[in-house]
């Protein structure tokens, strides 16, 4: 199996999806946490979902290079959801809810009516759920895909401090002179370029567990926010890394191979965690 | 310290900005060479002649992958042996009537779909000892093109159907 794992690992559509599928599970890990403690965890979700509904309409418009339209709109949607913070008269959940399966609903529609492809099924099937768009990544995507990711982690870096203070109490960051506006605008521009480049890792319908498994497993171990997300990006790439080598080895589809080591890492964790609590006792 | 990790984090940027612009490293596909100890079919050898791509011992995600890159980047693997099993796929032209054979394979989830086209040897007689639509197929040939219609194709030239 080695042997056969070295050998794969010569191929370089393996090399460049390795290298797009760890820095898309650190990032969304990083960003994961904040969304978990800001109770927006389904933002990955509807947001993956209003990118599809970005990518029917571009492949309407018969748009050679669609990945700009997907992410405009994607931006759009992350700031009207995310941006408005915790004053907003159409609260989280039911906001995601609504614009998450109207774009959904919207995407499929068009695609149906103006069939822009011989195979519908099958993108829109690979699509949701991702089983082989990280291996057919072009030099430019993964290119792309890389500046945007270590934008995204040197952002995060960058204002730790003050995405963690309006994460855990935005008005009272307010009141201390934080423009909680400006950092919820950056969070929601950060999630949507993930969120867009995740879609290629596990596709729409599987990306919410790119975002909240480490977090949740993280939690389970520690309690300080900053552990809590050093550790959830160990555990998001790790489970990336070995989903991915475990579906090319296997022939399963990438995206759910890397969800169920997600869930397995987050079991070992609660479990970890529930006998740790027991022994302290 | 901030300063440090995101000097860390681009340099590691720049590392794999780098490495991705290493063309150098062709895919390493599994390679059989044939004759080896026969001195002429070491000439062959070097000069790739008798290596055979062999997507068979490859997973069904790798052979998905592999099809995709060849299908995409076809001039690289052109005059290559390719040896590829998957499932037949016939079609038709209504306009010309010509007859154009494929090994089909798919992604894991299996909704998905590509293939290359191929056209057997003259040692199989047609149609009896060609293959049906939706049978399991081995086949393999030489990575060519042709010119059809201002179109350029790419096929398996000379293909074996192989066990």
């Amino acid at each position: 199996m080695i042997d056969k794992l070295i050998m794969y690992m010569q191929f370089t559509f393996v090399q460049y999806a390795l290298i797009v599928g760890v820095l898309i599970a650190l990032c969304s890990s990083l960003l994961g946490v904040t969304l978990v403690v800001k109770r927006f965890s389904y933002i990955g979700d509807g947001l993956s979902h209003v990118a599809f509904g970005a990518m029917a309409i571009a492949s309407v418009l018969n748009l050679t290079n669609n990945m700009w339209l997907i992410m405009s709109v994607t931006i759009v949607s992350a700031i009207l959801l995310l941006k408005t913070g915790q004053n907003a008269k159409i609260k989280g959940d039911a906001a995601i809810a609504m614009i998450s399966v109207g774009a959904l609903a919207f995407g499929y529609l068009l695609m149906n009516i103006f069939l822009t492809s011989a195979n519908l099924t099958g993108d829109v099937c690979s699509t949701l759920f991702g089983s082989t768009s990280i291996l057919t990544l072009t030099k430019e995507e993964v290119l792309l895909c890389i500046v945007l990711s270590v934008l995204v982690i040197i952002l995060y870096i960058f204002n730790y401090n003050k995405i963690f203070a309006i994460t855990f109490d935005e008005n009272f960051s307010k009141s201390t002179g934080v423009n909680a506006d400006r950092y919820n605008l950056l969070i929601a521009v950060m999630v949507s370029v993930i969120i867009v480049l995740a879609m290629n890792l596990v596709g729409s319908l599987l990306i919410s567990a790119l975002v909240i498994f480490p977090a949740i497993s993280a939690m389970h171990l520690f309690k300080n926010f900053k552990m809590v997300s050093i550790s959830s990006a160990i555990f998001s790439v790790l489970c990336a890394f070995m989903g991915m080598i475990t579906s090319i080895l296997a022939g399963t589809p990438v995206g759910s191979t890397i969800v169920a080591v997600n869930v397995v890492s987050f079991l070992l964790c609660y479990l970890t965690g529930l006998i740790r609590g027991r022994l302290s006792k | 310290m901030k300063r440090i990790i995101s000097l860390l984090v681009c340099t590691l940027a720049i590392i794999t900005f780098a490495n991705c612009g290493n063309d150098k490293s062709k895919n390493k596909i599994p390679v059989k060479h044939t004759n080896a100890e026969n001195s002429e079919s070491q000439m062959e050898s070097e000069s790739g002649e008798n290596e055979i791509i062999d997507l068979t011992l490859l997973s069904d995600t790798m052979v998905y992958g592999e099809v995709y890159t060849i299908l995409m980047a076809p001039d690289d693997y052109i005059g290559k042996n390719i040896k590829i099993e998957g499932t037949c796929d016939i079609y038709e032209d209504d306009t010309t009537g010509k007859i154009y054979y494929a090994c089909i394979v798919s992604d894991a989830t299996a909704c998905c779909f590509q293939g290359i086209e191929f056209k057997l040897s003259e040692d199989y007689a047609y149609t009896e000892q060609y293959p049906c639509l939706g049978d399991k197929i081995c086949v393999e040939g030489k990575f060519d093109s042709y010119f059809e219609d201002g179109n350029t194709y790419y096929y398996l030239r000379d293909a074996q159907l192989a066990e």
